[in-house]
């Protein structure tokens, strides 16, 4: 009998615990369920709502959560920031903060536990994955929402909200800044007066050379440039378009036929890929414009901020001396771009702003968005603080005040970053100058076009294992050897799988939009 | 004679490398922090530094705030994890120890039951934020992790083992049980008690992920996490910068902290644990086999 009771005892208390455990499991997998049938709930009660302003109804307080460093005194700002939307807009706001070294994880815990919010931040490939939230239906749809929104619409370039579709929707609204990019060089100020180069003249990337040449005899402390070669000196017209993994195809190609330039002759004919630009590489190393050590060193900000670089290949924009000033001691530098504007097919997703699926209040959030982007001075007020307490304006431009507790400084990853007020350090018209680069920049052909990297994840983090082995293999002695190992093992880790996924979706997107 | 040297010897030498290995990451550790970040990024970690540079430590302490402060809610949590810890343990492995403790088997499978199967981190997440509302508390930090049962029941185990004689007179003296339990079972079980304590200490004195799934509010960071979230920092405004080419410009890269002051606050950070070691040493082997040996 006690034998019996104890059994039934244990059998029970066995079963209790695991109901436990798949209460765990059914929470789980019930959000994901919510998340679908919500969504089409939400557009029917958007489609019935009348545009009219909706005064009378008590606020509604929309949660965003974004990143960025904590602020002190976020309080005094905040409520400040709250009684102006009420007044003008009637909503509330609660703007919550997470450090961008936890949002990632925080922002995933947040998702997946249903906890509520209604706005957060997301980027394709840095922290809070598009593409993933979207694959587990954490992101609303924003297709029917979109068109009760015209100042948002009006606002913001059309082919911004074009790079943000996936899976056939529109998941996030991307935040306004620079969309396009353009590779050339910055030289240092003083050196281009001494030496007197024609920097505005340099159009391709030997073009520079007479410049190094100078710092190499008159200043050999200085490392001439860090200029490695990239892709983008080669095809400074864009010739070839990028599409993703490092694969490019011949604008105009009406086949859309992808390469990785793997090859050695293919590579030089065309002037694309990894062999094409190591050897320009190791020219430059042997005429000593690299630094010697080229090949063993890790991190290179110290020297950088140290201003032991007389020139520096990257991204050129307006204002792009003011920010290279700041990071290398101080030296003023002038810029010229090689490669013409261009914009790629994901580019405004490095920053967007994401309607929670599960939203109480979607239009609402909506219309928050709406307001961050096309009302300066709320914007100005949330990145900056209270005028006059945070910060001063001093010529039209931004002067903190010291130890106020309150510098946000976020614009890019809140909005539209075109309607901050500029710093102190930032040339006037440089959000003008921008904005116009922006709408007239090349965009690529396949504008939208995104990749879903699910099938060849091995592949890919083989190949990027492989690319980190031989990451510098033009410095190396035998360096044609070198190579040769580099390309046999480049296809044995799956590079041509890898070509052939991109081209798959490639041709499937360009079938369903051209 | 030579038979058993030669056990001896190997046992010896394992453990002299094992200890090595565990030295040689703390020194280059403490070496890094004396190192100016420049040379760090020249000539690499080496096991001692070229030249002493104490830049890192002077920026801890020339704005010791946050690094205080942390240290602060550090020891607050710590204590009070370990004592109320000790308490609760100890009086539920107590019930369990007892044999005239009514349901004290299932009572302790419902204990074992846990130490084998969790809910997990997203149902443990919506129980703490949702119901409980824990997040952004101290409580967040002492609450959850004030019993753990792998110690409780080395604790039953050490009560059990005391000789069931001294219960039983101390019964018949006419003690409560709650009598017998604070003045006889406790102070006699000094070694497993500092045993636990050791383990709690050790435990949360480095937790870093209560802070990550629970924290936001700064001021309440503990000092692991702290330095957990500037590592991360670092980390992630480094990748954003190697792969967005548009719009980052905003984040003020000479803010970043160099490697060398990572290091530094590590060594700040794990300084008073070397202290409460030697401590809790001459407990501990014996805690420790105790505890192994099933009564």
């Amino acid at each position: 009998m006690n034998r019996t009771k104890k059994t039934f005892s244990m059998i029970t208390v066995i079963l209790l615990a695991f109901a436990v455990v798949f209460t765990g499991c059914a929470r789980s997998t019930d959000t994901g369920t919510s998340t679908t049938t919500s969504a089409p709930a939400a557009t029917t009660k958007t489609a019935d709502a009348t545009p009219e302003p909706d005064v009378l109804k008590d606020p509604v307080t929309v949660i965003w959560y974004n990143g960025g460093s904590d602020q002190p005194n976020a309080k005094p700002v905040n409520d400040k920031l709250n009684e102006i939307l009420l007044k003008k807009h009637n909503i509330q706001l609660d703007f919550r903060i997470i450090d961008w070294g936890t949002y990632d994880e925080k922002m995933n815990l947040i998702i997946s536990s249903g906890e509520d919010y209604d706005l957060c931040f997301t980027t394709q490939a840095w922290v809070n994955k598009y593409p993933v939230q979207v694959g587990k239906g954490a992101f609303l749809a924003l297709d029917d929402f979109l068109p009760n929104y015209p100042v948002l619409a009006a606002a913001l370039p059309e082919f911004l909200f074009e790079q943000a579709r996936t899976e056939g929707k529109i998941y996030a609204v991307p935040n306004y800044q620079i969309t396009y990019s353009q590779w050339g060089f910055l030289f240092r100020k003083d050196l281009v007066d001494e030496s007197g180069f024609d920097y505005m003249n340099v159009k391709s990337y030997w073009d520079a050379e007479p410049f190094w040449k100078f710092v190499q005899d008159n200043y050999p402390n200085l490392y001439p440039t860090n200029a490695v070669f990239y892709d983008a000196f080669a095809n400074v017209n864009h010739d070839y378009i990028p599409v993703e993994q490092s694969t490019y195809f011949k604008k105009g190609d009406p086949t859309y036929k992808l390469s990785m330039f793997i090859d050695k002759e293919e590579s030089m004919t065309t002037g694309m890929g990894a062999y094409y630009a190591g050897i320009q590489n190791r020219t430059m190393w042997e005429k000593g414009y690299l630094r010697k050590d080229i090949a063993t060193v890790q991190d290179e900000t110290a020297d950088d901020a140290a201003g032991k670089f007389a020139s520096i290949a990257g991204v050129i924009k307006p204002g792009g001396e003011a920010e290279r000033k700041k990071k290398s001691a101080n030296y003023d530098w002038v810029q010229v771009g090689v490669e013409i504007p261009f914009t790629t097919s994901v580019a405004s997703r490095s920053a967007m702003t994401a309607v929670n699926a599960l939203s109480k209040h979607p239009e609402e959030a909506l219309r928050m968005l709406e307001i961050m982007n096309t009302d300066p001075e709320i914007f100005n007020m949330l990145n900056f603080g209270v005028e006059g307490v945070n910060y001063k304006l001093d010529n039209g431009k931004v002067a903190l005040i010291d130890e106020s507790g309150y510098f946000y400084n976020m614009a890019w990853a809140v909005g539209n970053q075109f309607n901050a007020l500029l710093m102190a350090n930032q040339e006037d018209g440089i959000w003008e100058a921008t904005d116009k680069l922006n709408r007239e920049a090349e965009i690529t052909p396949i504008n939208g076009f995104s990749f879903s990297n699910a099938n060849i994840t091995t592949e890919m983090a083989n190949v990027a294992a492989v690319t980190k082995e031989f990451e510098k293999w033009e410095y190396e002695d035998d360096y044609e050897e070198r190579f040769a190992q580099y390309a046999t093992k480049l296809k044995a880790a799956g590079a041509d799988t890898i070509v052939a996924e991109v081209q798959s979706q490639l041709d499937a997107w360009v079938a369903a939009n051209k | 004679m030579r038979k058993r040297q030669k056990p001896q010897f190997f046992l010896h030498s394992t453990a002299i490398l094992y200890a090595i290995a565990c030295i040689i990451p703390f020194l280059i550790v403490i070496a890094a922090s004396l190192t100016h970040p420049l040379e760090l990024s020249e000539k690499g970690y080496r096991l001692w530094p070229l030249k002493v540079d104490l830049s890192a430590y002077r920026t801890i302490f020339e704005n010791p705030d946050t690094i205080l402060r942390s240290y602060g809610v550090t020891i607050i949590v710590t204590l009070a994890t370990v004592l109320f810890g000790l308490m609760f343990m100890s009086m539920a492995a107590y019930a369990l120890a007892r044999k005239n403790c009514s349901f004290r088997r299932p009572l302790s499978f419902f204990f074992f039951f846990t130490m084998l199967f969790s809910g997990g981190l997203v149902p443990t997440y919506i129980w703490i934020t949702q119901f409980l509302k824990l997040q952004d508390t101290y409580w967040v930090m002492i609450l959850p992790s004030l019993i753990n049962v792998f110690h409780v029941f080395m604790i039953r185990t050490f009560f059990q083992r005391l000789p069931p004689s001294l219960y039983e007179s101390a019964k018949m003296d006419g003690a409560t049980e709650f009598v017998i339990y604070f003045k006889i079972a406790l102070p006699l079980s000094l070694p497993v008690l500092a045993t636990v304590a050791f383990f709690n200490t050790m435990g949360k004195w480095n937790d870093w992920s209560t802070g990550l799934y629970y924290l936001n509010d700064a001021s309440l960071y503990p000092l692991q996490y702290l330095l957990y979230q500037i590592q991360k920092s670092i980390q992630t405004l480094l990748i954003a910068m190697n792969f967005t080419t548009t719009g980052m410009g905003a984040i003020p890269i000479e803010d970043i902290p160099g490697e060398n002051l990572l290091m530094a606050m590590v060594v700040v950070a794990s300084g008073p644990m070397l202290i409460v070691f030697p401590f809790f040493q001459k407990y501990f082997v014996k805690g420790l086999t105790l505890g192994a040996v099933k009564g």
